[in-house]
């Protein structure tokens, strides 16, 4: 299993501390089919250069993960973190291939936007989707000192 | 939980293959202009390729109805029995004269309503739809193009077994019935991951 920050969703993390801005009232969650179920892309990494996030076609569409849906950060594994609540993708109407991983990113809109952080599957395992299927996602974030 | 899960099984384009008649004596309808019609003076009918698992779904579009009297368009789950005179199961059925749609537990081709009746503007075009999960019966509907909502819910473990899925309309011609689908409900598929920042 791999995951990566990429130096864009770092660079908003910065904007927010010590920069002082202020945080995105949401985050989105996509899914992507590049690379492979134990590795994901690079620091240099976009959305639109190499994640190859599922096509937006057969209902597929990024769901909404809202601000307060992430739990307050607590420890974590070896880190400081919080996870959000399941989010469930609609129904498949089409095959969208096998899905890898996922993405947390500041846009709804299929293939836009920065990619916060990207990461594959606990269970190391990619999944095909296919039509009248439903996957459900549940992420998560840790920060290590 | 996305509704449906499975796909469409008959959109009425051609013969009226894949139907049997519910109670074993009633009509089974006609195709017209690709639409399911209904019979006199009641449709009810299973789509008898198989059964399906214990958590099962069905959905169909009304194509038309007429609101100025007592008719009405449903779909069945879990159904047993069927082809006899005492066909059993579920049924989320849509009245347009009472803007309601009601989720019923069959028992012997007779009608029990599960709690009390929810209150849904019925127009041509719409949609029902009823999943049977475990012991909740959970009743659908979409208005024309939109999306699936879940109007309602109840609970009930009269019968727990998978069974045929069906659909119908009672009392007027004037019931018409289009894009059929069911099935045994698609489990979803879990997944979790953690993203990082640093080295654990």
């Amino acid at each position: 299993m791999a995951e990566i920050f990429p130096n864009e969703g770092l660079t908003l993390i910065y904007a927010g501390f010590p920069k002082g801005g202020s945080g995105p009232a949401n985050t989105w969650i996509g899914l992507f089919t590049g690379y492979s179920a134990s590795t994901v892309g690079s620091s240099i990494a976009t959305i639109t250069a190499t994640w190859s996030e599922v096509a937006s076609a057969g209902a597929y569409a990024r769901a909404t993960i809202s601000s307060s849906s992430w739990g307050t950060a607590a420890t974590s594994q070896s880190g400081w973190g919080s996870g959000a609540a399941q989010v469930t993708f609609a129904t498949a109407t089409a095959v969208w291939g096998t899905v890898n991983g996922f993405l947390i990113t500041n846009s709804l809109t299929q293939g836009a936007g920065v990619v916060y952080f990207g990461a594959n599957f606990d269970d190391v395992t990619g999944v095909a989707i296919n039509t009248n299927d439903v996957i459900k996602v549940t992420p998560s974030w840790i920060y290590t000192g | 939980m996305a509704f449906p899960t499975t796909g469409v099984l008959d959109s009425f384009g051609g013969t009226l293959d894949g139907w049997s008649s519910l109670d074993g004596t009633g009509s089974v309808g006609t195709i017209s202009s690709g639409q399911w019609a209904s019979g006199s003076p009641y449709l009810w009918a299973y789509w008898d390729a198989g059964t399906f698992g214990a958590d099962e779904e069905a959905y169909i579009t009304i194509s038309s109805m007429n609101a100025s009297v007592n008719n009405n368009g449903r779909v069945f789950a879990r159904l047993q029995q069927v082809g006899t005179a005492n066909p059993d199961g579920y049924a989320v059925s849509a009245n347009a004269l009472a803007d309601t749609v009601e989720i019923l537990v069959v028992t012997n081709n007779a009608d029990t309503l599960l709690g009390s009746a929810i209150s849904q503007t019925i127009t041509a075009g719409d949609s029902i739809g009823i999943e049977v999960v475990g012991t909740s019966i959970t009743a659908y509907y979409k208005v024309g193009a939109g999306a699936w909502a879940s109007i309602g819910t109840r609970t009930d473990s009269t019968y727990s077994s998978g069974g045929y899925i069906g659909a119908g309309a009672d009392h007027y011609t004037s019931v018409r019935l289009d894009d059929f689908g069911g099935g045994t409900v698609v489990a979803a598929i879990t997944k979790a991951g953690v993203g990082i920042v640093g080295r654990l």
